[in-house]
Parts: C-alpha cells; sequence; structure tokens
C-alpha cells in the first residue's frame, strides 16, 4: 500500500523532478566547466575596467576554487534554485487533487489523510536529496574534468546545510499547498516570501553582521554555511535545529489541515 | 419539399494518430426535429460533435452546420452564434460565480432570452452568488443547460443532458428540450438514457466505432422494426432469409430469429414456408440498438 | 470596445486576479521594505567600503531595477501568462469555451492584453512606493526616475510575460510551463554572462546598467532602445507563435 503511494506521488512528481534534475547538472556543470571562461573574463574586466568596483569577495573567488564554488553554488545563485525547485516538488496534495476532481477516488482508498500526505512529503524529500547528490557529483565531475582540486568534504558539507536548512522552504510548500488554492497560487506566494526572505538577508549573506531581528529569518545563511566548512562539527546545529523545528512545525500545520479539510 | 438540414456531414473521418475515431461518417439532421445520437463509448459521438463545432478538424470528409461549412474559421464562428453546446464534461469557470456565468455568456448572444433565464433560474434553485466550483455535479450540469437554453440558440447540442440530475429535473430538462424543439430549435443530443431518448426524440442515429450504423425515425420503429422468430424442424441456411428488410439473423439450434426493418410481412412469409412456428413481436429501442451492435461486433 | 472583447477581457482578469493579488502584495512589500531597510543597509554598506558613500540612488537601483524587484517580477510575469486553453482543456471548460462564437485568436490576444497590462502594472508598483515613502526616512526619490525607471522595466521584461504565454499554448502539464520557462530563464540569464554575451542581456536593458548617467544611477535621456525594440518584437512574436499553435490545435 504504501509502495502504491510513493509509486502515485512519483508519477505526479516526476516531471517536476526530471526538470530539476536537468536544471540541476547544467547550473553546477555551468559553475564548473565554464570556470576557465569565467576566470580569464573577470583577469581581462580587472586590466581593462580598473574602474569597476568589484564587491569584497571577487578577489578571494578568484584565486580560492572551493570558495568560488562557495559564493556562486551553496550561497547564491544554485542555493535560490533549489529553494526554488525545492517549492515546485513540494506543491500538489488533496487541495490541488480536489480541484481536479480526483480527490474523491483518493480519499475513498483505505488509507487515512495522514499516510497521504506522508507519502507526499517522503517522495519529495527523497527527490531533493537525490538533487543534493546529484550536485555533488556533478561538481565533483566537473572539477575532475577542470583538474580543479577540490576536497569533497567540503562539497558535502556545504550541501548538506543547504538541504537541511532548506527542508524549511518544502515544508512551507508543503503547508501552503494545503491552504491555498488555485494551480499556481501557492507558488506565487511561496517564492514571493522566499523572494523577500533573500531581499532581507542579502545583505547579511554578503557578509554584514547579523541584525538581531533578522536571526529567525536567517536561513539562506544558514543553508550557505561559513565559507570553509568542512565537517559536521562545524555546522550551526542550534540554528539548524531550529530551522528543522520550524519546518517540523509547518508539517504538522499541514497535516492536521489535511485532516481536518473538506473535500 | 426539400428538406434542409441542421447538421450534414459527408464521409466525414477522424484520425488521432494511428486511431481511426470517426470513419466516413455521412449523416443528416433535419431542421426543427429531435434527434437522438447514440453509441456505445468510445464509439465516436464526442469526436463527431466536437468537428461539428470547430474544436477539432476532420482529417478527410466535410460537413455543414446550419448551412456554415465547419472546416471554415469564420463559417464556424457565424455557425456557433446559433448554436448552444452543453459538453460531457460540464465543467463551467471554477473562477466565476453563477451569476458571472451568465452575465459572461449572455454578452455573446444578442437573442438572449432573459425571461428564460429568470425561469430556469428559479426552477433550478441555483444560487447566483455561489462559486461554480463549489456547485455540486447536479448543480453544475443545471447551469450548463440554463446557458444553453438562454441562448436563443437554432441548434442545440446536448452531450447527456441529464446526467447527474434527480428524476426530476431529468423530466424538467426533456420538457426544456421539447419546448425549445416546438419553438423551431433543433436538438442533437446524445445519450445513454434510451428510455429519454424514446420519449423525446423523432430520430434516431446510431454510430459504433466511428460509422453510421442506423439512422431511422421512433416512427419507422414502431410501424416498422419487428423481430420475427421462426421454429424450424431443421436450422434452414441464414441466406435463405436474406432479402429486403432483414438487418440481422440470429440462428440458436432450430429457432432462427430475424430483426427486420421494414417489410415484415414478406419476411414472415418467408419462413412460414418452412418454419413449424413463427412469431412477428415489435421491438423497443432498447432491443433495436443491442441487436444492431451485436451485428456489427458480429 | 464591443462587449464581447469586454466579457473575454474580464474572464481573463478573474482567471488571473489570485496571482495577479497574490505577486501586487509581494511586490507592494518589497517596495516598503526597501525604503525602510535603507539606513541599516546603506549603513552597512558603507561600512564594508571603508571611504565611500552609498547613494540612495543607487541603493534603490541596486535593490530594485538590479536587484530583487528582476527576480520577483519576472516570476510573477511567467505565472501571470499561464492558463488558456490548453489548462481549459486539462480541467474541462475548453468545450464551453471553443463553443463561444470567438475566434480562437480573440481568445488568445484578449488574455495576452489582460495579462500584459498586469505585469506592467506590479512593474510599477515598487518603484512608486519608494518614491511616495522615501521622504519618511528623510531621503528621496524622484517620481519621474521612478516611472521611468518601471516604464523601460517592464517593457523591456514584458518578452518573460510572453514566454510563460506561449509556453502555456505549448505544454499540457500543470507546472511544466513554468517550471520550463524559469528553467530557460535562469540558463539564459547565466548565458548572457558569457563572454561577448552580454549584448543579449535583457536583464541589463530591464535595469539600464548601460544608460544609467555616470555614477548619479539615475536615468537621462538614453534608453536602451534596440534591446528594447527586440524584446518587444520578440514579445508580439511569441503571442503570434501562441495564436498559430492554438488554431492548429485540436481539443
Amino acid at each position: 500500500m504504501n509502495k502504491a503511494l510513493v509509486y502515485k506521488t512519483w508519477l505526479e512528481t516526476r516531471t517536476r523532478f526530471l526538470t530539476a534534475v536537468v536544471v540541476t547538472l547544467a547550473v553546477c556543470g555551468f559553475f564548473t566547466l565554464a570556470h576557465s571562461w569565467i576566470e580569464a573574463n573577470w583577469h581581462r574586466d580587472l586590466i581593462e575596467h580598473p574602474e569597476y568596483d568589484n564587491p569584497p569577495w571577487f578577489l578571494r573567488v578568484m584565486r580560492d576554487y572551493p570558495f568560488y564554488l562557495y559564493h556562486f553554488v551553496y550561497a547564491d545563485f544554485f542555493q535560490k534554485i533549489w529553494v526554488f525547485l525545492a517549492v515546485l516538488l513540494g506543491v500538489g496534495g488533496l487541495s490541488r487533487e480536489a480541484a481536479h476532481g480526483s480527490a474523491g477516488f483518493t480519499l475513498s482508498l483505505p488509507v487515512s489523510r495522514t499516510r497521504l500526505f506522508g507519502a507526499r512529503a517522503l517522495v519529495a524529500i527523497a527527490e531533493l536529496l537525490a538533487l543534493v547528490v546529484l550536485s555533488l557529483v556533478s561538481i565533483l565531475i566537473g572539477s575532475w574534468i577542470m583538474r580543479l582540486p577540490y576536497p569533497i568534504d567540503h562539497g558535502i558539507t556545504h550541501l548538506a546545510t543547504l538541504f537541511l536548512g532548506g527542508l524549511f522552504f518544502l515544508a512551507a510548500s508543503l503547508c501552503l499547498s494545503e491552504f491555498v488554492e488555485g494551480e499556481n497560487n501557492p507558488i506565487i506566494i511561496a517564492l514571493g516570501g522566499i523572494g523577500l526572505l533573500y531581499f532581507v538577508m542579502q545583505p547579511y549573506v554578503d557578509g554584514a553582521p547579523l541584525d538581531w531581528f533578522a536571526i529567525p529569518f536567517a536561513i539562506p545563511k544558514l543553508m550557505a554555511g561559513p565559507p570553509d566548512i568542512t565537517s559536521a562539527a562545524d555546522i550551526a546545529w542550534i540554528g539548524m535545529l531550529a530551522s528543522l523545528a520550524a519546518a517540523a512545525l509547518l508539517t504538522a500545520t499541514a497535516v492536521r489541515r489535511t485532516r481536518r479539510g473538506d473535500y | 419539399m426539400i428538406q434542409s438540414f441542421a447538421i450534414e456531414t459527408d464521409a466525414l473521418t477522424k484520425y488521432y494518430g494511428d486511431f481511426e475515431a470517426v470513419r466516413g461518417l455521412t449523416m443528416r439532421v433535419p431542421k426543427g426535429t429531435i434527434t437522438g445520437f447514440l453509441g456505445q463509448n468510445g464509439a465516436g459521438k464526442s469526436s463527431t460533435i466536437r468537428m461539428l463545432l470547430g474544436m477539432s478538424r476532420p482529417t478527410r470528409g466535410n460537413g455543414r452546420v446550419l448551412d456554415f461549412d465547419i472546416a471554415d474559421e469564420k463559417q464556424s464562428i457565424e455557425m456557433r452564434k446559433r448554436v448552444a453546446y452543453v459538453g460531457e464534461d460540464k465543467r463551467l469557470y471554477d473562477y466565476m460565480t453563477v451569476r458571472q456565468m451568465i452575465d459572461f455568456t449572455k454578452a455573446f448572444y444578442p437573442a438572449w432570452r432573459s425571461e428564460t433565464e429568470q425561469k430556469l433560474l428559479d426552477e433550478f434553485r441555483l444560487p447566483p452568488d455561489r462559486s461554480t466550483k463549489k456547485l455540486s455535479k447536479g448543480m453544475r450540469t443545471q447551469l450548463a443547460l440554463l446557458l444553453a437554453f438562454a441562448r436563443g440558440a437554432e441548434l442545440l447540442v446536448l452531450d447527456e443532458p441529464t446526467e447527474g440530475l434527480d428524476p426530476v429535473m431529468a423530466e424538467k430538462v426533456l420538457e426544456l428540450v421539447v419546448g425549445a424543439a416546438a419553438d423551431g430549435a433543433t436538438i442533437f443530443f446524445s445519450s445513454h438514457q434510451i428510455a429519454e431518448v424514446e420519449q423525446i426524440a423523432d430520430r434516431i442515429l446510431l454510430i459504433d466505432r466511428g460509422q453510421l450504423l442506423l439512422e431511422t425515425t421512433l416512427e419507422s420503429i414502431s410501424t416498422n422494426f419487428r423481430r420475427i422468430r421462426g421454429v424450424y424442424e431443421s436450422a434452414p441456411k441464414p441466406a435463405t432469409l436474406a432479402i429486403d428488410g432483414v438487418t440481422r439473423i440470429a440462428v440458436d439450434g432450430r429457432v432462427v430469429s430475424v430483426m427486420a426493418s421494414h417489410n415484415s410481412v414478406s419476411i414472415a412469409e418467408r419462413m412460414r414456408a418452412s418454419a413449424s412456428a413463427v412469431e412477428v413481436m415489435p421491438m423497443t429501442l432498447k432491443e433495436i440498438v443491442l441487436e444492431s451492435l451485436k451485428r456489427d461486433q458480429s | 470596445m464591443s462587449p464581447i472583447t469586454v466579457m473575454l477581457a474580464r474572464k481573463a482578469w478573474l482567471e488571473s486576479k489570485g496571482r495577479f493579488t497574490w505577486a501586487a502584495v509581494v511586490l507592494g512589500i518589497l517596495g516598503i521594505s526597501t525604503v525602510f531597510r535603507a539606513p541599516a543597509t546603506i549603513a552597512g554598506w558603507e561600512r564594508i567600503h571603508r571611504g565611500e558613500q552609498m547613494s540612495y540612488p543607487l541603493y534603490v537601483w541596486l535593490s530594485l531595477p538590479h536587484g530583487f524587484l528582476q527576480f520577483l517580477w519576472i516570476i510573477a510575469a511567467v505565472l501571470l501568462g499561464l492558463g488558456g486553453l490548453l489548462r481549459e482543456d486539462a480541467v474541462g471548460s475548453s468545450g464551453f469555451t471553443l463553443s463561444l462564437p470567438v475566434s480562437r485568436r480573440q481568445h488568445i490576444v484578449t488574455r495576452a492584453v489582460v495579462g500584459a497590462a498586469e505585469a506592467i502594472v506590479l512593474g510599477f508598483i515598487p518603484l512608486l512606493i519608494v518614491a511616495m515613502l522615501s521622504p519618511l526616512i528623510h531621503r528621496s526619490y524622484p517620481m519621474s526616475q521612478a516611472l521611468m525607471f518601471a516604464t523601460m522595466f517592464v517593457v523591456a521584461g514584458l518578452v518573460f510575460f510572453a514566454l510563460g504565454f506561449f509556453l502555456s499554448h505549448l505544454l499540457r502539464g500543470e507546472y511544466s510551463a513554468p517550471v520550463v520557462a524559469l528553467a530557460g530563464i535562469a540558463a539564459f540569464y547565466i548565458l548572457t554572462k558569457l563572454p561577448r554575451l552580454g549584448f543579449l542581456s535583457v536583464f541589463d536593458a530591464m535595469d539600464g546598467k548601460k544608460v544609467l548617467v555616470g555614477h548619479t544611477f539615475l536615468l537621462g535621456d538614453e534608453f536602451p532602445l534596440t534591446t528594447i525594440a527586440v524584446s518587444v518584437a520578440i514579445t508580439i512574436l511569441l503571442i503570434g507563435l501562441s495564436v498559430a499553435k492554438t488554431k492548429a490545435r485540436d481539443f
């Protein structure tokens, strides 16, 4: 029965997941394979455009490959894409089935609503984990092709913080899908909220000291982690546990809504 | 008298990939009639209707609806000003209320009948401010029918119009259909409820596997269609009974059963020549449909 | 405007108003928070860039046209483009829509116009809020600049709306169109960062990067007209392709 539910959820999400795979491979592949192009372009800009106002991380990014990956993949570009993918893989659920007319069939199955929700959450988590593993593999392979030494524990640690911290966004998406009707409204609200979150947090991600009121919203910073961490001991576990607790709370809210909702 | 037709098709064919959904369909629906369009699930009814209304393009053949060419976009738009369609799905716009759906549809039909709109709104007890997504299946059907009948259309194309309705409402809808026909509209409706078709239709068209199997009037069914059963001492060759009017012959041991669309007297006489007993019985529409489909399957 | 066109426009509005409203709320919050986080952000920037001062127009430019407004507005524009006859077919109302005495072209063009209008309005919200609320933090941002930036931003960026719109006429799946559109835009963004491909950047046309007056980070008389013209042409082409694709389709 559980296998059947998981299979159903996989069929519902596989197109999104496969697109996410393509995007993940493309982004991680690009930042590794195009490193020499990008670096050459920067060097040219340094010589031809000394007037350009370069950000504080610029010089380090040029000479330190792990930091380059930290900045563009774990802390910035890929992180934002990964959060978008987490939202996308989390939408769906009984509200959506009700809109499409299949909720009656699903709810007539001899299975609890909690289990239905659990199957959906499980598949989404597994898909995100797969994306994270895929990104690590593509970074390692890309770095090896470009003969750029890259310590595997740096990648594992940062992708672990990306995954764990980002479960909050998956939970937000799962929860929103249970409350908000309409095909695309959950996505627009989730992405809008996340966009605003990044907007508020951007200065802190760029290095400004964290103001007290920004601490509860510091998930992007948590997902990035400090630049040079290479082991689990270096992870900010208090913040991470708080983020996981928030994710659990959102998930519990979603489950409650699923169990009590009229469809 | 030259009869004019609301719907005419000539060798209309539709392929979906390799699958031939409609095969050389040639049919006529005279204006002012109520025609039941019958067939099993997957027979090609919806595919035919979609072609007639311009939702899909015929692969081959042609068709005219109210003298407008179905394959010409401009003519199709003109045709749709005079046609009301209620699909099998009856899904409307989830983001509109009942009132908004009515106001929206009204804008497209200058001949809109506000008195029909109000009458049906009251009879069906549809709450004007309720969102269509919160309507039950039956109420959605009622709203879809209101939007169709209030248009003042010359042709109503109805796909399972009473599906989801309770018997009282279903009867009301059939009365509306008859009323619209009495006002001069042509009704072309498909239904699996053969009793309803018998109740209100003038004519029936039966299709199977995309082809026209039977085209007849209800009057002809009662006056001409007969089942003739003969008991023989030894079973005759079916070919000996294949005369004009015989549409199906079934042999079961010494009993031969013939479905006749006309000429039943001559057929019975032919059978009496060698049968020990011959019985002639009228046929219902249901029996004719089931027999015709069996014939096609054999 | 004929009553039929008005009704079609109303249908398109009712279909999309949920998305529009949420996007307007998000972008409104963006505008408001841009104003109120300005003092802290500018102070933080000046701490990092010792000896330099961050002008308010620079801060606004980095936060909005060159910053999160691009990110959020592009997502909103893509989502506003979704819907259409293919989605109606998936949910079962296309039969009703297609039986109306209106050409498929009119359905599509009306929806495109309404969606584009919504996207344009959204693009103005944060910048107008900044212009109106800046005095509250003892700063000023000229309304004329807000209007010029917003106009340039939305006209150049309409191509993203058109992309979402076109893909929704091509792809039947519920999430296929937004996923492919946003993935495509992300890929395009990366492409424009490659050497010698910067000229393709619609993003630079949206924020006016190449036409800002000196270090004022304000607009003058110059606009990236070529890129804007190409963007508009592609927008019209994509809408035209949507019409062509739908006219040829069987429902």
